[in-house]
């Protein structure tokens, strides 16, 4: 078995081979390489439109280079960091196992590969879902044409490609390798043709692959149908484990018990943002947003459209309610806000207990529904489709990344008045980092990280339970963070442990003695069993045609006139010693009264003179040796010696 | 041989109270709990004597399972957990789960409230039942223990219907509820996998019916109700809050809307918005056209469609009426039934089937004057309409899902007895596989023939596969496994020759045969052996024979080896011996009795 780690600990992917399968575990975009580039503004007079140049360095990419607050952005369309493994062949992938919404994101770039054969498999939350965040991203990126690429001697390549990071130059590339394979996004054809390869699996459904191992999907907790996987062949379990959350949230919660008794146990996925506990970050948040409001000012939310946010509408509308504060609107902008909204009130089976008991009443899961009807909380497709913008507000709107979408146009507008509030709720991208364009910036900037993934402490407890064989995770979490170099509980503690680095292969030794099989009834009843002993051990020779449709065994009756004559093995063996005395008694019954005996050091030799044989006995062997008959001395000897030994 | 045995207490040959004992592998699964709408007495639940007069139903039942929220699937359910006592689990989907206790409260209030019912289970009886309920996903393989192993399919039949595939070991059991093997406006087809169960146990009600297309149907349905409220007469159409209501709900919103007709729609007050709500709630239940469209457009929000009140019942001109239940055996339907039934310009549309001893079951066999209370007669003057429009397959639908699935062995319940028959004969034809149809009380047995799970050790496989693959492909070439089968600790495992002697702790006794014969030859040694093998070779095409040395021949490398000897003092004639073990038996006398024919 051979695990090939291709992602990094927060953007999963990895490829498994094993039993002759080749099984990708998510298939993670690595986003954080927008944060290089420039802003695609929405407006025309936004200052991102006529930025300056940045002028030392290769004038051939002069013209897409800008340098804002000694900051170098690249000024041309994104690229997105796509899962890259060269030692593998896109056509050898057998399945892609999807575990959530945001593990999905660079699933076009492979199916759209004309060599790509495999079945992809994900809950239906996950595609849905996955769906709007696909298409918001396509969307958000599209909207603002950019030059597609600078000519580079003659050759079409963004320039982002050639920042080489050794040179020392004020761009960062990302954090790794993992963004070798830089691809700009795809088309939103490519985004349905994808989702037309998944095959849709619910919690705790088995499905075969190709008889050879059984995949299951069970509830990790983390967001609609979040799952993580488990693996099962015959004898052997891997569990892959990614994003799990044991808090409660509005998702179904974490099944743990299926994941015990794991041969390898696969864990990434751990919250980004370790250092802040998702509790006390809602607090925060709340207070931020009323202290805004008192002042008469707007909060932002950079967001995703479906996940934290469903929490948040619930918890921050509670806490203005309860603080005086119920008639400052909400607004969610996105192009699926909508579907958004409505797509989550249906998802009865998929979400925590507290949520489905309302929809037995029957009650909308989720408070935002109302809030909607209430006119509470407006929905738009975008900025400009909001009639009137009632300040002060509450706005929710994407991208996260602050690179796209409507949220730039309002950072450029809000950013000025310092009773403005902007409040991170994602931990994937560095806060500082994504509003460094935008500065100088008079509103107030709050990071109020919630990442509901396991913690150390959550990881560590989880596995201690588990009790896996072998647990393989990211280097990264087995020795404290680089910035807190001090903090020896953020690390996971297990004795054993194979460590993942990015580009990484790890080969894994699982033993297996016996392959299973049925047999079928027909043969199983002419099968003659010999009881061996009082503990009721029972054997037998067994030929069997074995039959191996859908890759299982199944051992049924042979037919022996298939069988090349002189090649059909025996039926029966013979087993035991013979006993001296038994045999001679024997030998005399059946009339052989010339029979003579001898004895030797480790056996005997039986001398018939009337029929000119000898028989050489030793202890595991006999040899009969006759002269001048027919064969019929030698048959007769044959079957009493068989007589006096065990034989099946 | 195993066995698998399933006894109806409600639903053999019958339709109403399905409840049906089931026994797999030592385990026992009820499945389905019903109620009988046509009985007022004892025998409107399922006979639990039957497994009470051994032993309590906790210590009897492994795990019940509903198919769906009918009554007749899920009526008698409090009555047995509470009333009976009961305290196991008890599976059904969520929308099930969800809808069930109303229709369950719905049902409680006609029984007690209106007939007067004394011995009956209360409101909070019908709670602590539902407390009992494990919901389960489509889909889930879901375990009740160790061993007893269910998964729910979709059946289409009404919001939230399943079929359940049921899994002890090697041996399985599909049950199929009611369902339908045609989508409609508002749900899917039923769908399974090829489980190729040991039994399918599947509904008939339409076992003989093959009926036209659904189009048609609603085609006709629509007419007759626009027929009749444009010569101003009154449609009632009695129905179950949940299921038909809502597709004929849909169908005439749509059409109301196309035609632009402003007569008005009713629907029986207080389940309609909840039950529509649950429409909503589970809209991923329903097809593909209703889940994709859901966001712009609800089909669930109808615009014609108004809540009814008992005052309306005299209004004057034409209306529409949906009212509940369905086979007008009580509550408002029969009300308003009662009121309408004397004019000739009214009309009653019965969407669905009606079970015996209902005043619907009478009027739709044509019985002009009707029995509402003992001594209350209506006369029956408007037009009967039946359009059958319950959501059960029909019996190409059957056929389909026989098709489908692949069962061994066919049980029909949930249908009449004389058309069982027939489908029996058809199934019988059609697949060549055994259909049963028990009767209340009946327990049919069905025999199996499960495969018996057993190891291979790996190397013997290996060896086996490495062989193979050596080999040019050839498709008649049959795949050979040679071993000993041990059973230890009930485990079997197949291993081959030499471990099985190490395992048993018993070593192999060989046995080696030489016989010698003496030929009349003449000449040397190598001639002789020369002439041996040239002998075995054209005896013995498919088989390698070699020369190792000028006085031996190999026969399938040493398998047999035959040795030319000189006899002393004698050139006319040589002494030939031959030597095989006891495995290769056959190969080693055939060898010998051909060296016979030398001599003579």
């Amino acid at each position: 078995m051979k695990y090939y780690n291709l992602g990094t600990c927060s953007k999963p992917c990895g490829i498994l081979k094993w039993r002759g399968l080749t099984i990708m575990l998510d298939c993670s975009l690595d986003i954080s390489t927008v944060l290089n580039y420039l802003p695609l503004p929405l407006a025309g007079n936004s200052k991102f439109t006529s930025a300056p140049h940045f002028q030392n360095y290769k004038s051939s990419a002069e013209g897409e280079l800008c340098e804002l607050n000694n900051v170098i952005l690249v000024d041309s369309t994104p690229l997105f960091g796509v899962p890259y493994e060269s030692s593998i062949d896109i056509s050898e992938i057998d399945v892609i196992l999807v575990s959530n919404s945001s593990s999905i994101l660079a699933l076009p770039f492979f199916t759209e590969n004309p060599d790509f054969h495999g079945t992809v498999y994900a809950t239906e939350p996950t595609v849905n879902v996955g769906r709007f965040f696909m298409e918001e991203l396509v969307e958000f990126v599209q909207a603002v044409p950019k030059p597609k690429a600078a000519k580079s001697a003659g050759k079409w390549e963004n320039v982002f490609k050639q920042l080489d990071p050794s040179l020392n130059f004020p761009c960062k590339i990302g954090d790794s390798c993992f963004n070798r394979n830089l691809k700009e996004i795809y088309s939103k054809k490519a985004i349905s043709d994808a989702l037309l390869r998944v095959r849709i699996v619910g919690f705790n459904e088995n499905t075969d692959i190709f008889g050879k191992v059984e995949a299951t999907a069970v509830s990790s907790g983390f967001s609609l149908g979040s799952c993580n996987w488990i693996l099962k062949s015959e004898s052997q379990k891997v569990v892959y484990v990614t994003s799990s959350s044991t808090l409660t949230t509005h998702p179904s919660p974490m099944e743990q018990s299926s994941l015990k008794d794991a041969n390898i146990f696969i864990l990434t996925g751990l919250t980004r943002a370790a250092l802040h506990n998702p509790d006390a970050m809602m607090g925060e948040i709340c207070m931020a947003v009323v202290h805004t409001l008192r002042n008469g000012g707007n909060v932002l939310f950079p967001c995703y459209p479906s996940g934290i946010i469903y929490d948040l509408f619930e918890c921050l509308t509670n806490h203005l309610e309860a603080h005086g504060y119920g008639t400052y609107p909400f607004y969610f902008i996105s192009p699926h806000a909508e579907t958004s909204l409505a797509y989550s009130n249906i998802l009865a089976e998929w979400l925590s207990n507290n949520k489905q008991r309302k929809v037995y009443l029957p009650e909308d899961p989720f408070p935002h529904a109302q809030l909607v009807k209430d006119g509470r909380l407006r929905h738009c497709k975008a900025l400009n489709g909001i009639p009137e913008l009632r300040q002060p507000c509450v706005l929710f709107g994407g991208h996260p990344s602050l690179r796209f979408g409507d949220i730039t146009h309002l950072l450029e507008t809000w950013g000025s008045n310092a009773n403005n509030s902007i409040i991170f709720t994602e931990a994937e991208f560095p806060y500082l980092e994504c509003l460094a364009p935008f500065q100088p910036l008079a509103m107030k900037a709050f990071y109020c990280p919630i990442d509901t993934s396991l913690n150390f402490h959550q990881a560590n407890k989880l596995i201690k339970d588990l009790k896996p064989d072998m647990l393989i995770t990211h280097e990264e979490y087995l020795a404290s963070p680089r910035a807190f170099p001090h903090r020896v509980d953020l690390v996971l503690d297990y004795p054993a442990v194979q460590k993942l680095s990015t580009g990484s292969v790890i080969n894994l030794k699982l033993k297996r003695s016996v392959a299973t099989a049925v047999m079928d009834p027909i043969l199983a009843s002419e099968v003659e069993p010999v009881v061996r002993d009082e503990s009721g051990t029972i054997a037998s020779t067994i030929t069997a045609t074995l039959d191996t449709t859908n890759n299982k065994y199944k051992l049924v009756k042979p037919s022996m006139d298939l069988c090349d004559p002189w090649k059909c093995p025996p039926s029966k063996y013979a087993w035991g010693s013979l006993d001296s005395s038994i045999v001679m008694q024997k030998l005399l019954q059946e009339g052989f009264t010339q029979a003579k005996i001898q004895h030797n050091a480790t056996g005997f030799i039986i001398t018939i003179p009337s029929d000119n044989a000898t028989v050489t006995v030793e202890p595991n062997s006999t040899h009969i040796v006759c002269t001048g008959g027919d064969g019929a001395a030698r048959l007769k000897l044959r079957r009493i010696l068989i007589s006096c030994l065990t034989e099946f | 041989m195993p066995e698998i045995k399933l006894t109806p207490l409600g639903a053999g040959q019958d339709v109403g109270r399905s409840c049906l004992l089931l026994s797999i592998g030592g385990k026992n699964v009820m499945l389905d709990c019903g109620m009988h709408m046509g009985f007022n007495d004892e025998r409107k639940f399922p006979d639990f004597s039957f497994i009470t007069n051994n032993m309590s139903l906790d210590e009897y039942l492994d795990c019940v399972i509903i198919s769906h929220f009918h009554l007749d699937h899920c009526g008698a359910l409090p009555f047995m957990t509470e009333m009976i006592g009961y305290k196991g689990p008890i599976y059904m989907t969520h929308p099930t789960k969800a809808i069930c206790p109303i229709l369950l409260e719905d049902m409680r209030k006609v029984m007690v409230e209106r007939k007067g019912e004394t011995n009956f289970f209360t409101s909070q009886m019908i709670k602590d039942c539902m407390k009992k309920v494990v919901p389960v996903n489509l889909h889930q393989t879901l375990m009740v223990d160790d061993e007893l192993e269910i998964k729910a399919y979709y059946a289409g039949h009404v919001l939230g219907a399943a079929m359940i595939r049921i899994r002890v070991g090697q041996e399985s059991v599909v049950y199929t509820g009611d369902y339908n093997m045609t989508p409609d406006r508002h749900l899917g087809a039923a769908w399974i996998d090829r489980c190729r169960p040991d039994l399918l146990i599947t509904e008939s009600t339409y076992a003989t019916t093959i009926r036209d297309s659904k189009r048609c149907r609603e085609r006709d349905f629509l007419k007759k109700v626009h027929d009749c409220v444009d010569r101003g007469g009154k449609v009632l159409i009695p129905v179950f809050a949940l299921g038909r209501a809502q597709e004929l709900c849909i169908l005439l919103e749509t059409y109301w809307e196309r035609m632009n007709l402003k007569v008005p729609i009713y629907f029986a007050a207080g389940l309609t918005e909840r039950a529509t709500n649950y429409y909503k709630m589970f809209i991923t239940w329903t097809n593909q056209k209703i889940k994709k469209t859901f966001v712009q457009r609800n089909m669930f929000d109808f615009n014609h469609i108004k809540a009814f009140d008992k005052q309306y019942i005299d209004n004057p001109g034409a209306m529409v009426v949906f009212a509940t239940p369905g086979m007008l055996h009580a509550g408002l339907s029969l009300q308003i039934f009662k009121r309408w039934a004397p004019n000739e310009n009214n009309m009653v549309i019965m969407p669905g089937y009606c079970v015996s001893g209902t005043v619907g079951q009478k009027i739709l066999s044509g019985h002009k004057k009707v029995e509402l209370e003992t001594g209350q007669f209506v006369e029956v003057k408007m037009s009967v309409q039946y359009m059958s429009f319950s959501a059960h397959a029909d019996a190409k639908g059957i056929m389909q899902l026989i098709h489908y699935c692949q069962p061994k062995n066919v049980l029909l319940v949930h249908g009449e007895g004389a058309k069982m028959e027939f489908l029996k004969q058809k199934i019988n034809q059609e697949f060549k596989i055994d259909c049963f149809m028990p009767a209340n009380g009946e327990t049919c047995t069905i025999t199996t023939k499960p495969d018996i799970p057993v190891e291979i050790s790996l190397p013997l496989v290996k060896k086996e596969e490495a062989e193979y693959d050596l080999q040019p492909p050839d498709p008649k070439r049959q795949r050979l496994l040679h071993g000993v089968m041990i059973m230890k600790d009930n485990k079997l495992k197949i291993v081959d020759v030499q471990s099985a002697a190490k395992e048993l702790d018993l070593p192999r006794h060989i046995m080696q045969f030489t016989e010698t014969v003496n030929v009349r030859e003449l000449g040397t040694l190598s001639r002789v052996t020369d002439k041996i093998a040239n002998l075995l070779k054209a005896r013995l095409p498919d088989v390698s024979v070699e020369l190792p040395a000028e006085n031996e021949v190999s026969v399938d490398n040493s398998r047999v080896i035959v040795k030319v000897g000189q006899i002393p003092k004698n050139d006319t004639a040589k002494e030939v011996s031959v030597t095989w073990s006891i495995d290769d038996d056959e190969l080693g006398a055939f060898v010998f009795a051909l060296m016979g024919t030398l001599s003579k």
